[in-house]
């Protein structure tokens, strides 16, 4: 275990007052604050660090116990080891309840700080973690209003996914993240939805894309083709003459658009011309008396 | 709006120890919603987690509420870059 140099994580040094201790805290919280640097896990790290020097700092008492032993911390241990009779049984289960708070209150402490000050150290109010979540699903699951419970820290969560959810969205639930401590609110559950890439259709915000294979002849003479949309196939006329890579918009047959219920993007149809193989003697000497007609 | 989607302005600021005059100038700068009913005032749930976010704003990190609108104005154009960072990403998988 490390000695941890507060002094150092806030940047000030050992004959710093205690307004210039406050003042370097500030400056750094404004930088690293989770509320200010979302999705930002170094920053939150960092702020974990900054907030646990500044406890120490800031609180004389924390602060004269840190001059005094220092680097040689371990002996600061063994030295209050006698007042702390029976509390190193509990040393375990208290780190583990720690790890549930949130870096907005204080967030976790580095176990130099558990080795120096103990559990009693602390007594302010701590919101619980927020906890973060992916949820996985299928591109035609998405496009469907669905319940799905989710299983959170053991907890069974049903939730509502609307129709339309998008790759990387997230939302939030309320109050489904870690308890509070010390009577602080309890965490909120963010859950960002992935939604897997699917063997037919391609997405791109609610339009979907498909390619469709057709062959030569309908391609130059025109014709209906069969066509996957995602409440089944529909019949597609070909116009004649259609170059290969065209593509054909069949409106409101794409996606549906997120909480606005009968709105619907478009699927684009890219054309695939297959071009005919293991062509018979007669197909062949058509196909020279076609390219002679030039 | 049933009684649990609102809280009192009253009850807010005694549990979470901020002034009234906080709540009334974040009103002022429209970033949060305040509503009245039967001379009452209360906050709305869908607000709460904004309004705690700008009261450690204000109180641990010291920003002003001018300030605080600012911020929420960059962090709301952060969000939209990623979502469309996202968008662009998902556009780019379509020519893979």
């Amino acid at each position: 275990m490390a000695f941890t140099d507060y002094y150092k994580i806030l940047g000030v040094s050992k004959t710093a007052t205690d307004e210039d201790i406050k003042k370097a805290y500030r400056k750094l919280a404004r930088k690293l604050h989770p509320d200010l640097n979302p999705n930002d896990k170094e920053s939150h790290k960092k702020f974990q660090q900054i907030n646990e020097a500044n406890e120490v700092l800031s609180d004389p008492e924390k602060r004269k116990k840190y001059d005094q032993y220092g680097e040689n911390w371990q002996h600061a241990e063994q030295f209050e080891k006698a007042g702390r009779a029976g509390a190193g049984t509990g040393s375990r289960q208290r780190r583990q309840t720690e790890d549930a708070f949130s870096e907005f209150g204080g967030g976790q402490y580095s176990d130099f700080f558990e080795q120096m000050f103990g559990s009693g150290a602390r007594s302010t109010k701590y919101r619980g973690q927020d906890y973060q979540a992916e949820l996985h699903i299928s591109l035609r699951d998405a496009a469907k209003t669905h319940s799905q419970t989710l299983t959170i820290n053991d907890k069974n969560i049903r939730i509502t996914i609307p129709a339309g959810v998008e790759d990387g969205q997230v939302i939030r639930l309320k109050n489904h993240g870690a308890a509070g401590a010390n009577g602080g609110p309890s965490g909120d559950l963010y859950i960002t939805f992935r939604i897997e890439p699917d063997p037919v259709f391609k997405r791109v915000g609610n339009d979907l894309y498909i390619t469709l294979n057709i062959d030569l002849y309908t391609a130059v003479l025109g014709g209906d083709v069969m066509v996957d949309t995602l409440d089944g196939k529909i019949k597609l006329k070909v116009k004649p003459e259609t170059q290969n890579g065209t593509k054909a918009r069949l409106k409101g047959k794409g996606f549906p658009v997120y909480k606005q219920d009968g709105v619907f993007g478009d699927l684009f149809v890219t054309y695939h011309i297959l071009i005919p193989q293991n062509l018979t003697q007669r197909q062949k000497e058509l196909f020279a008396e076609l390219s002679k007609m030039k | 709006m049933s009684d649990d989607e609102i809280i009192p302005v009253e009850t807010f600021c005694s549990y979470y120890h901020v002034e009234r005059t906080f709540i009334e100038t974040l009103e002022l700068h429209g970033l949060i919603s305040i509503s009245n009913r039967e001379n009452q005032r209360f906050i709305l749930m869908d607000d709460m987690a904004d309004l705690e976010k700008y009261s450690r704003m204000y109180y641990e990190l010291n920003i002003n509420v001018p300030g605080i609108e600012a911020l929420n104005n960059l962090l709301e154009k952060i969000r939209q870059l990623q979502q469309e960072t996202e968008a662009l990403k998902a556009r780019l998988r379509i020519y893979e």
